[in-house]
């Protein structure tokens, strides 16, 4: 019972650090319609901007999340200021955009190991250290804060999607790009707000991350690509659904690390993924599309 | 004009989430008529023209070709059978030269395989001077050989329905099925594209059009079918059914001009 | 007309240079052509896959360490001469990237992109846990290198020359795979996945050709690794080596003889330019942000004017 209960909190926290990024990159798609391979290098600038100002400025934790999560946001509109929205004037091919953001990755990763070097590392200790007692199980406080935070956040989101105008332009423009701007919804202004949101979401799961994973400028990689797997399995296009894979693929990574040797981890989420891509490739939740001739 | 029957559509129903776009559709075509498919918007014109080309499987019915049931053979397979088209929205391809896209077209009749293409030898020079000759001639025929190193953006957009005609025909198809080849044509385009329809006729080859230019049908179909709601309502040639009241109803009741069938 | 001429006898003085250039430069330099042209041979695989198919791989390193697996487990297990095994590296390979290929049925763009890095990882996971067959994380060592007579082409100079040879056979390969019905169906294929069964091109054939064809070269540059340097470890297959052969075969705008030059230029500018090795990814990546930028905007400005 106890191991059961500690498989899934653990499984649900880390879940949740890849069904948020997973919920960013949605969101993107939904409303500027490319994938963002740059994601989980997102994640990874988040924290160690957490890092710079936390640990090496030594400011408050409160405050330096809030700077942090200020940044990413920044980070976002530059880059959708500068790069992308060009790129949808210009009307680029889907490849071009997709290696746009491929090169975006690389300058990231390449930028944080030039700042901050390769070796890893850690602020574990923003949260309390001490595990708690729960159910007859050791969970640790930040499990507990990883849950309740994102539980926080995408209830949030969904009141913001549902009852606030900036919701109704996003999803208009996620469904029909020509019409939302007929309809007098500032297409550039939608996209450019979902950006800071995809990115704030990816921030909050990185200052969360800082408290279960080692930071090094690589580690957006397999967060990247665990979110897409999340998106998949989730059913692509669908926000609930990339939450909902997220803490699918945390939970099963969590029991086949158990198993398993901890090396196989990573393979296990892509046999996941490449099973769901050839027999469900519309995931859990089905977002509906159509081609016509 | 012999009476033999080329393609035969039976009982074809086609639907989409519940919506019924073909509803137990029944049209026969001979050969080497030009047979136009008429009707307003919406009528389920290109869905049938789909089902017939293989890009949808019908809920129900069979389609027929040359004595054959082609209802579940993949598209390529009935294109290598006899059956080619063009696009209502014209799908050329920007990547390669107007040659090379009608060239395209003769997939079907070439073989030669991806050893013999990197060493050159076997198949592979026979079939490419094939290929190209025949890309040559069709375009001689359909008046485009000066355009034929051109890029298909710089085309204007009546020359670009010809050249996707002439990637259709190089096909050596039995049957070719235009949708909607005059939309965008000014007069004088609309003139030559009737020589070339008459002109591929001549060819033996049977023509299927849907097209709303109706003066257009007039002049160059023997037979006419209507469609409404994805059902046939009229059949025959173009004057027994543009005086057909239940055809007139049906384009007057859509709001589309009152001219447009007379 | 004269411009294709004056193009043609530009590319002929470049490929006569680069036959002289490895007399001239360090027995070092030599070998880092040497792995540039092996680069070269596995973007030219990605021209056709993704340039002329448009099917987007990012795992294409995997069918590289495939290859050179293929070839090492081989020549080291059994008394094969090592010029089977660089064939043998080619087939494996491609043998995986038509399997990588099936899921491509249903797939594009991001999704196949997304299945080409899984199996990347899943291929780098067996390599270091399947320590029999390979050795695992400390590798196999002890590769025989190919040898005519008392040429050793373990030595850069002569490997050089052969890679040279075997790169400008697999650049007349793809521009005659461009000329030819196989390569139009691709070009349609790319274009139009929906209107291409219609034109009679089967999609799912189209798509497999290009997966094996480029995991073919991949495989076959990874035994030519292999085999000459005698010693492969699963580090040296790393997921920004994928995305540096797709940006390299996008910056060449797929053209075959231009994506040849273009890798074994890249590939050697870092060490040309040592002390800009710590940021040379860095600049590497604004050059291509630059380059999408711009091809993206002389798109855009082609098609306003017409």
């Amino acid at each position: 019972m106890d191991i059961i209960v500690q498989v899934l909190f653990g499984g649900v926290s880390i879940g949740l650090i890849y069904g948020l990024p997973a919920l960013g990159i949605v969101l993107l798609f939904n409303t500027a319609g490319f994938f963002n391979l740059a994601q989980g290098e997102f994640l990874a600038l988040s924290t160690y901007v957490l890092y710079q100002v936390y640990v090496l400025w030594k400011i408050p934790l409160l405050l330096s999340v809030v700077i942090t999560v200020g940044v990413m946001i920044a980070a976002g509109l530059f880059v959708n200021l500068v790069l992308f929205t060009p790129l949808r004037k210009f009307n680029a091919k889907e490849l071009y955009i997709l290696i746009a953001t491929i090169a975006l990755s690389i300058f990231m990763k390449n930028f944080m190991r030039l700042i901050w070097k390769s070796k890893p590392l850690n602020i574990m200790t923003i949260f309390p250290q001490k595990p708690l007692k729960l159910l007859g199980a050791n969970v640790m406080p930040s499990v507990l804060w990883i849950l309740g935070i994102s539980l926080v956040l995408i209830f949030l989101l969904y009141i913001l999607s549902q009852k606030s105008k900036l919701g109704t332009g996003m999803r208009a423009a996620s469904e029909h790009k020509e019409a939302a701007s007929l309809m007098g919804i500032a297409v550039d202004k939608v996209i450019g707000l979902s950006f800071a949101i995809s990115l704030a979401i990816t921030a909050v799961a990185g200052i969360l991350s800082t408290s279960v994973l080692y930071m090094i400028p690589e580690m957006g990689d397999s967060i990247s690509t665990k979110a897409f797997a999340a998106t998949v399995i989730g059913g692509f296009g669908n926000p609930v659904g990339a939450i909902v894979g997220g803490i699918i693929l945390g939970v099963i990574e969590t029991i086949a690390s158990m198993i398993l040797p901890a090396s196989y981890k990573n393979a296990i989420t892509f046999l996941l993924l490449i099973a769901f891509l050839l027999f469900k490739p519309t995931g859990i939740f089905k977002t509906s599309s159509n081609k016509k001739v | 004009m012999d009476k033999k029957i080329i393609l035969k559509a039976q009982n074809i129903t086609k639907k989409f989430s519940g919506l019924v776009a073909v509803n137990k559709m029944n049209v026969e075509i001979y050969d080497g008529e030009r047979h136009a498919i008429i009707g307003p918007n919406g009528s389920g014109k290109t869905t049938f023209i789909n089902v017939i080309t293989g890009f949808y499987t019908p809920e129900e019915g069979q389609v027929i070709f040359d004595g054959q049931d082609i209802t579940l053979d993949k598209s390529y397979d009935r294109t290598k059978k006899g059956i080619s088209r063009t696009f209502q929205n014209i799908r050329l391809f920007d990547d390669m030269s107007i040659e090379e896209n009608i060239a395209l077209g003769m997939h079907v009749n070439s073989d030669y395989n991806l050893l013999e293409t990197i060493l050159h030898v076997g198949r592979y020079k026979k079939q490419e001077k094939e290929i190209f000759d025949y890309v040559h001639k069709v375009s001689e025929d359909l008046k485009i050989k000066d355009i034929l190193k051109q890029n298909v953006s710089e085309l204007p957009y009546g020359k670009r329905r010809i050249v996707e005609i002439a990637r259709g025909l190089v096909a050596k198809p039995k049957i070719i099925l235009l949708d909607e080849p005059a939309a965008g044509m000014n007069n004088k385009e609309v003139l030559e594209l009737a020589d070339i329809i008459r002109y591929i006729s001549d060819s033996k080859i049977t023509v299927i059009l849907i097209e709303h230019n109706m003066d257009f049908v007039k002049d160059i179909s023997n037979t006419v079918t209507v469609m409404e709601s994805g059902a046939k309502i009229a059949e025959g040639d173009f004057d027994t059914v543009s005086s057909n009241p239940q055809v007139i109803e049906a384009y007057l009741g859509k709001g589309v001009k009152r001219n447009a069938v007379n | 007309m004269i411009k294709n001429r004056w193009k043609n006898i530009i590319v002929y003085i470049m490929l006569l240079a680069m036959l002289i250039v490895p007399l001239i430069i360090n027995k070092y330099m030599v070998m880092v052509l040497d792995l540039g042209l092996l680069v070269a041979i596995v973007v030219l695989g990605m021209v056709v896959l993704v340039g002329f198919t448009g099917q987007l791989s990012l795992g294409q390193v995997a069918y590289y360490a495939i290859g050179s697996y293929a070839a090492g487990i081989l020549c080291t297990r059994f008394p094969i001469s090592p010029w089977i095994g660089i064939l043998f590296a080619g087939f494996v390979g491609m043998l995986f990237g038509i399997l990588v290929g099936i899921p491509a049925f249903n797939l594009n763009g991001p999704f196949l992109a997304i299945i080409t890095i899984g199996f990347f990882e899943i291929v780098k996971i067996l390599l270091i846990n399947l320590q029999d067959l390979t050795g695992g994380p400390f590798g196999l060592m002890g590769i025989p290198s190919l040898k005519i007579g008392p040429i050793d082409f373990s030595q850069p100079l002569p490997f050089f020359y052969l890679v040279m040879f075997i790169m400008i056979l697999v650049i007349v390969s793809v521009i005659r795979v461009r000329k030819s019905r196989i390569g139009r169906a691709m070009i349609s294929v790319m274009n139009d996945e929906v209107a291409s069964p219609m034109l009679g091109v089967n999609v799912r054939k189209v798509k497999l050709v290009s997966f094996g064809f480029s995991a073919f070269l991949a495989g076959l540059a990874g035994g030519l690794y292999a085999v000459f340097t005698g010693y492969i470890v699963p580090d040296a297959y790393t997921f920004s080596e994928s995305a540096l052969y797709l940006s390299m075969s996008v910056v060449s705008g797929f053209n075959a003889i231009l994506a040849s030059v273009v890798a074994v230029f890249l590939n050697m500018l870092p060490e040309a330019l040592r002390a800009l090795k710590e940021y040379y990814l860095l600049f590497f990546s604004i050059a291509l942000l630059i380059f999408v930028m711009l091809s993206a905007w002389k798109q855009y400005k082609s098609n306003n004017e017409n």
